[in-house]
């Protein structure tokens, strides 16, 4: 048997990324952006104008099943969520339909917890990871909103979109689900949709943001703004 | 008072500099139109600077090829239509200019001063009102010379289909309250309903704020003198005031359901979803009909105040001025203040009724003022030259005995006002004739919708001012915020005096128009009606008035007071047109908006490219089509190995104890048998027993199945399964779409097992692993799914890996390969392979009536099954017997590869062909060496392996004989190796 290479993810936005002129690193098994021009102009850009990044390595889990809510109690410290609303990654779509976002790789041990947890309560419920299904375009900065009211229908007004409220919507045509998660006071939006759409749904929100003076941002950007 | 010496410069039409202008007279930049070099300032428009440089003709007519020249200075008439490089229809009344624009005069043979097809003016009884459906159109042979002739003629600017796409885009805005039109009554409102702490947003069509105050000079005593001195007040205000956007060079279009609001702003379509709506949209300045009345020189008042307040410029040096209103002496005023020679003033009035505060000062300045006076033409062919004017008698009527010209060459009309208010009408607002006021007005208007300012008859400013300010509190509260005020909305405007003149039109014997934009005279109207096109809706179709690029600002009104005195009804009674979106016209490229068509691709898409893939759009999809030579990429499959990306296959994962009884009711043949670890393929049909879809599902563990579908059927699929686990049928299953989550290679080809055991633990041996079953194992490292399946007809295995770690699954079995000369596949590949086995393609060989008894698939139909979707149509095909079936065909002659699509026939006893059956897929077998395919034939000839049918070719007939079973392998001996 020949494995000589050690597998390794790329993300459905990785060819962009190399056009775009990225340095990589592998975190968690994923070949992610690390920084398109440099850390300080990317930093920048986030705080004061509109940044696109990569957000793909992030962990998705879909819950399921009548139950979904109770299991997810058992599991973890959460209050009831009403539909559309969030809490610590934990997203209400459906009465029956969770999403959960993980940081990079720790969707393998929530997943374990929730199996174990819907098996011991015998309920039908049933946990899909989606990690590599669904491409995650995070857009940060003080023109986000601005960015999608161009190619999405939603009101992104704080007051109609508050932060950690995930909504289900068309964007460029396409169906994606964003949740809104401000890095502190900067406003920030999680753009996820099938991966097979992530590169159009990239290189439009990038011409889109042309007039904001957009630019991509790495990994070490978003970890210098706060981000894990 | 400044002096006509201080006023005029002694080269151009334009004024000294004054407060207020836009232009900034530092910089000159130049401009040509129609090849001729003229100057401008920045702020100009192109009007402007003609207008300054002297120009008066800017257009010809739709129909007449009459000159025109500026009457509106506002956008709202189509006088000024000009074509500036490739884009036509511009207004160069609101076009501001650029250094090098190139303008050029539109709809004109061969220039714009001589334009021959001026002619067609003697020609014009042949083209009375409705002339299309009338006249041209015998002998009807001659119609092809009439039509070129006409489009010739006819038509408004050129389209260049070189044109390069422009940059269009659309933004969506949410808030509390949208406030259309930024005069002194939209900024009042807007300030109102902000101050309560509802987002407002604040749309004006012009580049700045202020409406009529931007224009109208602030003269003592005058109406406007209070608020215009407010003016920088207000607008300083609305800077301050954090709750309001404004948004200025921006058209409100229509207003849709729930308060859905369309507007554009140059490239940009907006679409705003607010939930109360102030319209401030003011009024248009109506026309007066009478004889010569588009003569160029012919202006309204408030375009003659707009050119010299706000761009310097003097349309003309001596002025008539036709005016039933104190508005036309206040034009009047502000031109002598100017230092123009007021010829005249003409009014209709009684001087009792006139109430101008400068009537007094103009008398003694020595102006001639004509009371009880109109106009009845304006004399000049090319422009105005002069005016003649006539007494009204006692009854009003003219007395043409007291005719008499005067000399001049501008004329101004100041008549009245016709209230824009269509948006608050598509709103569902009710309106009513105010006899008093010769005005439509607003009576009604849906919740949350309010209309001030003279767009609600209030023209008096601080009148207008403290009504939207009742209403912006109103709209506010609506949504929420502050108290209402009880106030009625409405009553300002109608307790003011009249403004508006119900003369509409001073009969002549010239023509006279009513409608600009379509050349439609006073004379065309009583011909319509007179043929029995009486109601104003009727009369709008057959005439096509008011359906111009000006959608009726300049003619509806006085088209309902024409209409309403040819049938000797009230104006009340003769109503309006319905209004409707757009109230002012849009390109096409700002509907249309940024270009957005989504595409997919696979995570192995550049590595297609990379390795020279020509690709086809599958779907939305992007996929290899071939790698340069298909042939030999099948070849390669039958004889080595090859690799297809089949990402694009729809994946569902569905789960939960109630599965097994949910496949029995969607596919048409046996599933609650199947085991785990295996895998079968289904046909899908729906309720009309109509193929839907194929392809394979595994039994992955005791609650899991994983399906898969057709790559462009795959989101049809996932919807229709929702919507049977919706209405009834969900009881216990989960379906999750996971067709992005993995990606799918097929390794077909003798040597795939070899290749992949490189990679793999795993047994692949046909007793450990055989056809039809489902494995999971490690791939290079990656834990995937593999099932033995075999489209293409050779052993092969579908490998399914998650997506992330698709390019080195692709890669490491691309690597594999290499000592067996692997070569990557495309979809052409696929279908000639598929074809030698005779598989169909659901869509490509069946079609919305193709049901699986008929398409040679009867085999995965059990009709003894309780029940499943479809299953009572083909209970009565399988009794009726079909009408034609698929069936597999070889060409007599084997280099002839007939295309897909075309008809099979047979020679009736007349000699004439009837068309059979046709032809939905061929190719050239590389394995064969002969051209076969499939097609749909009557049951008599198709069930005959052998028998012979003709096909239509491209100017011959061929002849091919049907072929039962698969071309290639047809005991499928070598899937099971
Ligand atoms: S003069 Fe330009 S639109 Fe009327
Ligand atoms: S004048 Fe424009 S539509 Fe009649």
């Amino acid at each position: 048997m020949n494995t000589s290479k050690t597998p390794v993810k790329l993300t459905p936005l990785h060819s962009a990324a190399q056009r775009l002129g990225a340095t990589f690193i592998e975190q968690r098994g994923w070949r992610i952006p690390q920084v398109y021009t440099t850390l300080e102009d990317e930093v920048v850009a986030a705080q004061e104008r509109l940044t696109l990044a990569d957000e793909t390595s992030n962990g998705k889990l879909l819950l399921e099943g009548d139950q979904a809510e109770s299991v997810l109690m058992d599991t973890f410290d959460l209050g009831s969520l009403k539909i559309n609303e969030g809490h610590d990654g934990i997203y209400r779509l459906r009465s029956d339909l969770f999403f959960i976002s993980t940081p990079p790789g720790r969707e393998i041990s929530i997943r374990k917890k929730l199996t174990t947890a819907s098996a011991a309560s015998e309920q039908f419920v049933t946990i899909t990871e989606v990690t590599h299904g669904r491409a995650e375009i995070r857009v940060i900065g003080p023109h986000s909103q601005e960015l999608l009211s161009k190619v999405c229908g939603l009101d992104f007004h704080p007051s109609a979109f508050p932060n950690e409220t995930a909504k289900q919507s068309s964007l460029a045509k396409t169906t994606q689900l964003i949740i809104r998660c401000d890095i502190g006071e900067l406003p920030a939006f999680s753009i996820i949709g099938v991966q097979s759409l992530g590169p159009y749904v990239w290189d439009t929100m990038m011409e889109a943001g042309t007039e904001f003076g957009v630019v991509p941002i790495g990994r070490a950007a978003l970890a210098a703004l706060g981000e894990e | 008072m400044r002096t006509e010496q201080d006023a005029l410069t002694t080269t151009s039409n334009r004024l000294h500099p004054k407060q207020g202008e836009v232009i900034d007279r530092s910089t000159t930049i130049r401009f040509t139109f129609d090849g001729v070099e003229y100057t401008a300032h920045p702020g100009d428009t192109v009007a402007s600077a003609l207008t300054a440089a002297g120009v008066k003709v800017l257009s010809r007519s739709f129909k007449y090829h009459r000159p025109r020249g500026l009457l509106c200075c506002s956008g709202h008439c189509p006088n000024c239509l000009v074509q500036i490089g490739d884009e036509p229809n511009v207004r160069a009344c609101t076009r501001p200019v650029e250094p090098g624009m190139e303008v050029r005069a539109q709809n004109v043979w061969p220039s714009l001063n001589r334009d021959l097809l001026s002619l067609t003016q003697l020609g014009s009884r042949f083209m009375p009102v409705g002339f299309y459906y009338k006249t041209f159109i015998r002998p009807q042979k001659l119609w092809p010379l009439y039509e070129h002739t006409l489009r010739h003629a006819a038509g408004l600017g050129e389209v260049d289909i070189d044109t390069p796409l422009g940059e269009f885009d659309k933004q969506y805005l949410h808030t509390d309250v949208v406030i259309v039109g930024g005069g002194p009554a939209g900024i009042s409102a807007a300030l109102s309903a902000a101050e309560t702490g509802a987002q407002v947003l604040l749309f004006e069509e012009n580049p700045a704020l202020g409406g009529h105050l931007r224009f109208t000079v602030p003269l003592e005593s005058s109406s406007t003198t209070k608020a215009s001195k407010d003016l920088p007040e207000l607008l300083e205000a609305v800077d301050r005031q954090p709750n309001i956007t404004v948004f200025t060079d921006t058209s409100v279009l229509g207003w849709y359901q729930d308060n859905w609001l369309c507007a554009v702003k140059g490239a940009r379509l907006f679409k705003i979803r607010t939930k109360s709506v102030v319209v401030a949209t003011g009024a248009y300045e109506t026309p007066l009909i009478f004889d010569n009345n588009d003569l160029p020189g012919v202006m309204l008042g408030s375009a003659v105040q707009r050119l010299v307040h706000l761009f310097g410029v003097l349309p003309g040096g001596q002025v008539v001025i036709v005016t039933a209103n104190e508005d036309g002496w206040d034009v009047a005023a502000d031109l002598q203040s100017l230092g123009v020679n007021v010829a005249a003033i003409v009014d209709e009035r009684e001087p009792s009724a006139c109430a101008s505060p400068y009537r007094e000062g103009l008398t003694n300045a020595g102006v001639p003022v004509f009371y009880r006076h109109t106009i009845l033409e304006a004399l000049g062919s090319n422009e105005v030259r002069g005016a003649k004017i006539a007494r009204l008698d006692g009854q009003g009527e003219i007395s043409l005995a007291t005719a008499q010209s005067l000399q001049c060459d501008l004329i101004v009309t100041s008549m009245g006002w016709t209230p824009a208010t269509e948006l608050a009408y598509m709103a569902g607002g009710k309106s009513e004739y105010h006899e008093d006021r010769a005005e439509i007005l607003p009576v009604s208007t849906p919740p949350g919708i309010y209309v001030v300012g003279r767009a609600a008859g209030t023209h008096a400013v601080n009148s207008q001012i403290s009504e939207a300010q009742r209403a912006g509190s109103n709209a506010a509260a609506f949504v929420g915020f502050g108290e209402f005020d009880e106030s009625t909305a409405y009553s300002s405007g109608v307790l003011e005096p009249r403004r508006t003149s119900e003369r509409v039109c001073v009969p002549g014997k010239k023509k006279q128009f009513v409608c600009y934009c379509e050349d439609v005279t006073d004379e065309d109207v009583e011909t319509a009606i007179a043929e029995g096109y009486d109601s104003i809706e009727l009369l709008k179709r057959y005439s096509t008035i008011s359906m111009g690029p000006c959608q009726g600002a300049m003619c509806s009104m006085n088209t309902i007071h024409l209409c309403a005195r040819a049938n000797d009804w009230t104006v009340q009674e003769t109503g309006t047109t319905t209004a409707r979106p757009p109230t002012t016209p849009v390109t096409l490229g700002a509907l249309a908006g940024q270009n957005m068509e989504p595409v997919q691709t696979t995570p192995i898409h550049q590595w297609h490219l990379d390795h020279g893939a020509d690709m086809m759009v599958a779907g939305l999809w992007l996929r290899p089509n071939h790698y340069g030579d298909p042939a030999a990429e099948a070849t390669s499959v039958r004889e080595r190995v090859g690799l297809i990306d089949v990402s694009p296959l729809g994946k569902l994962q569905l789960t939960g104890p109630g599965v097994p009884e949910l496949l029995e009711r969607i596919y048409t043949n046996q599933w609650d048998n199947l085991r785990v670890g295996r895998v079968r393929y289904g046909v899908m049909c729906n309720d009309e027993g109509v193929v839907l879809n194929d392809g394979v599902c595994a039994h992955v563990n005791d609650e899991t199945w994983y399906m898969t579908t057709t790559s462009t059927g795959a989101t049809t699929i996932f919807e229709w399964l929702q919507w049977w686990l919706q209405s009834g049928w969900g009881e216990g299953i989960h379906l999750t779409d996971l067709t992005d989550t993995y990606s799918a290679f097929n390794l077909a080809g003798p040597q795939s097992r070899t290749v992949l055991e490189k990679l793999t633990e795993r047994n692949l041996a046909n007793k450990a692993f055989p056809y039809m079953r489902l494995r999971s194992a490690k791939i290079a490292g990656v834990s995937c799914r593999l099932l033995r399946i075999g489209f293409t007809g050779e052993l092969s295995y579908e490998v399914h890996c998650p997506s992330g770690y698709a390019l080195h699954v692709w890669e490491a079995l691309m690597d594999a390969g290499r000592e067996f000369d692997i070569a990557p596949f495309g979809v052409e590949a696929q279908r000639i392979l598929r074809l030698e086995k005779a598989h169909i393609i659901v869509g490509q060989d069946t079609d919305a009536m193709s049901d699986p008894l008929s398409a040679n698939m009867a085999w995965a139909v059990k009709l003894d099954k309780p029940d499943f979707l479809g299953k009572p149509s083909l209970m009565r095909i399988s009794a009726e017997g079909p009408k034609q079936l698929l069936v597999g065909f070889k060409m007599v002659e084997p280099n002839v590869v007939p295309d897909e699509g075309l008809q099979i026939v047979e020679s009736e006893a007349d000699g004439q062909l009837k068309i059979v059956g046709w032809i939905t897929s061929s190719r050239f077998s590389p394995t064969l060496e002969e051209a076969i395919g499939l097609c749909w034939l009557p049951p008599d000839i198709a069930s005959q392996n052998g028998a012979s049918f003709t096909i239509r070719m491209d100017g011959h007939l061929a002849e091919a004989r049907v072929h039962h079973g698969a071309f290639y392998d047809p005991d499928g001996e070598r899937l099971r190796m």
